[in-house]
């Protein structure tokens, strides 16, 4: 597992085989983690199906394909999650989501 | 009939069929079923999730195709959380365990899940505390709604109605980007329980010419969509179940201020000049593009003020070169290529901005801090883009720029510094653009106001933004309730700063606007032409109350004012002062 600090900084590639990455992203959205980001996101997570993600915000863990889990996480304007990704397309899968959480708007999304 | 008291933020009353945004109880019929049924109640919750998502499913795709993505995914997001099988299958493992009936089931996952959300908020302070019972609101929506479809009758999504509009919206909150798809013709109104008077949501109503009023309080529990409600957005008011003879006022008052608006429009083609002779110019401030047709419908001469964020706000992406110059352009294409048209550049803080949301950093100070044209310039490529986008838009028309929140003549410098190297850039790209495009800066720190003599070498023009000027100089936030009542526009230290402003303008001729709240307010208009300012810009509806008190002034009598304000020793003092007197001169406008 890859680890990177901080928000939107690169991570070092994975494996060709896929692997596993994990980031911290802080929130920056002003309403926070909310329900249409929420689910951008999971709709995002599930296109890569081979992929499994979690966010976690402090001792809460949530599965990144479901909504529900991401709400349950109360990530407000601010708070530092961590994305784990792992599976085949992970580093693909960790950009377009850590972009998600990282985004203040994005409520405009078309998947 | 019940009156709830809330926040009037645009003017206006309007009566209609409430349009309702949130939840309503549902009453749960029994816990358990015998443990032959519970295979059964497994079943009806699922098919009662299918409808409930496909509804959410359709709704989505209306309103995306009437109002935009943005708000389509309020329902794309119901949806999702109707087909999310990790949640539901934690609510079905709860029937064949207890033998629980499906609408008990429900109702006791979500119950559980939002208590778990309120916890954690609670932990999280008073303000994380108000985003959580948002959150609340809404998945309690998501249990009404399968509530409903358990019991054969699917409950209606907002869109359900959407054939009976145009509606009084009702809400507990609503986002900058829902209002800014309303329209007069969609929405009549709205009210919502959250929400400050200076909120996006406020000023785009007011934009949007949509009666709103804020910050009502919990109301949604009373009253169901389609109900005839009243919003008084002139004395804040939400009027629930009104009685016949309250509605029969309400049509005579609505009727009444439309006839006023009538006269108001009537006065559009007249020219803003005082009783003796003395030309006022009267510009429109704008938040988007379109709303450069209410300039032209109120009277105004043109643009003083475009603020430029919207293009910006709740984007998956920072907007690009052509949509930068697209919506200048479209500006300059509604009111003609004469009319001047002030665009202001990017006035955020980065949480606000895609692209940099990585940069942000927890600023104890927000407003002391890292926002406007200090992060333009240490983004150039972000200021670039807009920079690039104005001076190729300006090529079609009068369009000015203008740099917001500048505090010292070393930003303006490198401001101007900038600018000159995109004109260079655009040369030897061998592209179109206005090349002596006039420059001008906002006067809304205390510095710029004390240093006008010295900006006043850098520019063509001033203008000066009272609502930061207030706020900064008195250092007093009008949204903070315990401190709001030092922010006045009228208080003596600000008019000194102003009169300064106008005094470096005249001697370095340099045109000098002002583009505050202040402006727009008929009861400061004797004052800034007494203070010497001959150009005023503001919401376009303000417009022709601002004109008609402008028609009956003299020059002499407003100096006289200005001269007498000018021994006064307290905001209140003044505030009294110029209330008389508009007293005298325009009954109507003082009530």
């Amino acid at each position: 597992m890859t680890q990177a600090g901080g928000n939107g900084r690169p991570d070092p590639p994975a494996p060709a085989d896929g692997g596993a990455v994990r980031r911290a992203v802080r929130i920056t959205n002003p309403y926070g983690l909310h329900h249409r980001v929420a689910d951008r996101f999971a709709r995002t997570a599930k296109t890569f199906p081979a992929v499994a993600v979690t966010v976690t915000n402090g001792d809460q863990r949530a599965d990144g394909k479901s909504l529900w889990d991401l709400l349950g996480l109360v990530a407000l304007p601010g708070a530092e999650v961590v994305l784990e990704v792992a599976g085949p397309d992970a580093p693909a899968a960790a950009d377009a989501l850590a972009a998600i959480l990282a985004a203040p708007g994005g409520e405009d999304y078309t998947i | 009939m019940e009156k709830r008291r809330g926040i009037p933020v645009s003017p206006g009353v309007a009566i209609g069929p409430a349009l309702v945004l949130d939840t309503e109880g549902v009453v749960i019929p029994q816990r358990t079923v015998p443990a032959d049924q519970v295979e059964a109640e497994v079943g009806r919750l699922h098919v009662a999730l299918e409808e409930a998502a496909a509804e959410a499913r359709a709704a989505r795709q209306r309103f995306t195709a009437q109002f935009g993505a943005a708000y389509g995914n309020i329902f794309g997001a119901q949806q999702s959380a109707f087909e999310d099988g990790a949640f539901w299958d934690r609510v079905t493992a709860a029937i064949r365990a207890n033998s629980y009936s499906a609408e008990y089931a429900v109702s006791r996952g979500v119950r559980e899940f939002v208590k778990k959300l309120e916890d954690a908020g609670r932990r999280l302070g008073a303000e994380a505390g108000a985003e959580v019972y948002r959150r609340a609101a809404e998945l309690n929506d998501i249990a009404r709604q399968v509530l409903h479809a358990l019991h054969g009758h699917p409950a209606q999504p907002v869109g359900g109605v959407a054939g009976g509009g145009p509606f009084v919206v009702l809400a507990n909150d609503l986002m900058p980007s829902d209002t800014a798809d309303f329209s007069p013709r969609t929405v009549r109104a709205f009210a919502t329980e959250s929400g400050g008077p200076t909120s996006h949501t406020a000023i785009l109503a007011n934009a949007l010419e949509i009666p709103a009023v804020v910050g009502v309080g919990r109301f949604l529990t009373d009253v169901s969509g389609g109900d005839v409600v009243i919003v008084d957005g002139e004395r804040g008011l939400l009027i629930l179940d009104p009685d016949e003879a309250t509605v029969a006022e309400y049509e005579g008052r609505r009727v009444a201020l439309l006839n006023r608006a009538d006269r108001f429009h009537a006065l559009r083609d007249k020219p803003a000049v005082t009783h003796d002779g003395t030309t006022v110019r009267l510009l429109g401030n704008i938040e988007l593009a379109h709303e450069a047709a209410h300039c032209a419908e109120w009277g105004a001469e043109g643009v003083g003020l475009y603020r430029s964020e919207f293009l910006y706000l709740n984007k998956a992406a920072d907007p690009t070169e052509e949509e930068h110059y697209e919506a200048y352009r479209s500006v300059v294409q509604t009111l003609g290529p004469d009319k001047p048209v002030v665009i202001r550049t990017l006035d955020l803080g980065a949480d606000k901005v895609f692209s940099l949301s990585s940069l942000l950093t927890t600023e104890k100070n927000p407003f002391l801090g890292l926002r406007s044209v200090r992060l333009c310039l240490r983004k150039l490529d972000l200021f670039r883009t807009q920079l690039r986008a104005i001076l190729r838009a300006a090529a079609h028309g009068d369009i000015r720029i203008m740099f917001p929140m500048i505090s010292t003549a070393d930003e303006l410098r490198q401001c101007k510094t900038l600018l000159n190297e995109v004109k260079d850039d655009l040369d030897d790209a061998g592209l179109a653009f206005k090349r002596d495009i006039r420059v001008g800066t906002m006067i809304e720190v205390p510095s710029a106001a004390l240093m006008a003599d010295v900006l006043a070498r850098e520019v063509d023009f001033f203008s000066v933004g009272t609502n930061d000027l207030v706020q900064y100089t008195l250092a007093a936030d009008r949204n903070n309730e315990n401190v709001a009542n030092l922010y006045n526009p009228a208080d003596p230290s600000v008019l000194r700063l102003i009169e300064g402003v106008v005094k470096a303008g005249r001697e370095r001729g340099v045109e000098v606007n002002v583009c505050g709240e202040m402006s727009g307010e008929p009861v400061y208009t004797a004052l800034l032409l007494g203070l010497g300012l001959r150009q005023l810009s503001a919401t376009p509806r303000k417009i022709p109350e601002v004109k008609r008190v402008i028609r009956l002034l003299r020059v002499d009598e407003a100096e006289r004012l200005a001269a007498q304000v000018r021994r006064m020793d307290t905001a209140s003092q003044v505030t009294n002062y110029l209330r008389d007197h508009l007293r005298r001169i325009l009954p109507e406008a003082v009530d």
